[in-house]
């Protein structure tokens, strides 16, 4: 009888507790001040790059640099600006939009290599969808890039909570979005795992 | 294997605000209205694109070019990038079907001028989609994807 009263509870614990999130998100909508934003943009053609640069300016960010090639893209990087967030465009010729993101991010001395980075991508041949994920970038977007989607894409970027991993073959964010762990009671087998490692130290952009 | 993980400072974590800001749908909003200042060159690059794919699938012969395919597909990708930013959505996924043929012919080492065509024929019909109805215009879509598919 008892599990029976509780099904027929109206509102069990967990339910509600979902609930009140719920409420509490919707109550509190989240907002994006994106006036202080630094954004640099590298896109392959000139109408794409004028697309997004409307889109951003059109959320708010005053200093945008806009890029149409690695070599201007890379001297901003050396510039000594600092880029909050950094979109790419995985339709470079010869893949050169992920090699971008690979050097970025290995730049041991740019405070820019832990900016979000932000793929966006149209057609995606087979053996640029491993590298897509495996370059670096926080997020990848499947192109035509339309202002919800961008808006979403941002205010996801500006949760996140990933660490930052560094190995000989990866620089960037964890890949896994969900680091569980194993089960409880099982020990981890890999010997690996650099998350297991007692490296975990925190690292500030320099300003 | 060595490695080294570490908390970082997410820069733009600070756009995230409780107050001041923009909502999502004044975001949008406004993005939306500064998108439209280059409507008109957008779609005049759309349309050069376009001339450009049908000006290659008209040379094409039954023998497979490797830089005509992929200059093909290189229009058609920016079609997939711009059509759907300002309405024609149906034209962006008729160029995104044309480009996987095209990839499709580039790895698997096949060739067929008349797929080709057909795909240049889908993409005349949406890029003015208004005269046909949405359930042919459907139906284009899904040969199209068809199509491209059976290149195996």
């Amino acid at each position: 009888m008892r599990g029976r009263d509780n099904r027929g509870s109206a509102t069990p614990p967990r339910y509600e507790r979902a609930l009140g999130t719920l409420m509490s998100e919707k109550a509190a909508e989240p907002r994006l001040n994106l006036s202080k934003a630094t954004v640099l943009l590298l896109q392959n053609n000139q109408a794409e790059l004028d697309i997004l640069g409307q889109v951003f300016i059109g959320f708010g960010v005053k200093a945008i640099r806009k890029c149409l090639n690695i070599d201007q893209a890379e001297q901003a990087l050396l510039s000594g600006a600092m880029y909050d967030l950094i979109v790419v465009d995985c339709d470079m010729p010869g893949q050169a939009g992920f090699d971008f993101v690979v050097h970025l991010r290995r730049m041991e001395q740019n405070h820019n290599r832990l900016a979000s980075i932000l793929l966006v991508s149209g057609h995606t041949v087979p053996s640029a969808i491993q590298r897509a994920r495996d370059c670096g970038a926080n997020f990848v977007v499947a192109k035509p890039i339309t202002p919800k989607v961008m808006f979403d894409r941002v205010m996801w970027l500006a949760r996140e909570e990933r660490h930052f991993v560094i190995t000989d073959s990866y620089a960037g964010p964890d890949r896994r979005h969900k680091a569980l762990g194993p089960p409880t009671g099982v020990h981890e087998r890999r010997q690996d795992n650099v998350l297991s490692s007692d490296t975990v130290i925190t690292e500030r952009a320099a300003s | 294997m060595s490695g080294k993980v570490f908390k970082y400072e997410n820069r733009l974590a600070g756009a995230l605000v409780a107050k001041d800001g923009m909502s999502g749908e004044e975001a949008v909003r406004s993005a939306q209205a500064a998108v439209e200042e280059v409507r008109e060159p957008s779609l005049q690059e759309i349309d050069a694109s376009l001339k450009e794919i049908y000006r290659t699938g008209e040379a094409m012969t039954d023998a497979a070019d490797p830089t005509a395919l992929q200059q093909m597909y290189a229009s058609a990708n920016r079609v997939v990038a711009l059509g759907g930013v300002f309405g024609l959505a149906e034209l962006g996924q008729a160029a995104y079907s044309l480009c996987e043929l095209v990839s499709r012919f580039q790895r698997l080492d096949k060739f067929s001028a008349s797929m080709i065509r057909v795909h240049i024929d889908g993409l005349k019909l949406l890029r003015n989609p208004d005269p046909h109805p949405a359930e042919a215009r459907r139906q284009v879509l899904a040969g199209l994807r068809q199509v491209a598919a059976s290149v195996v």
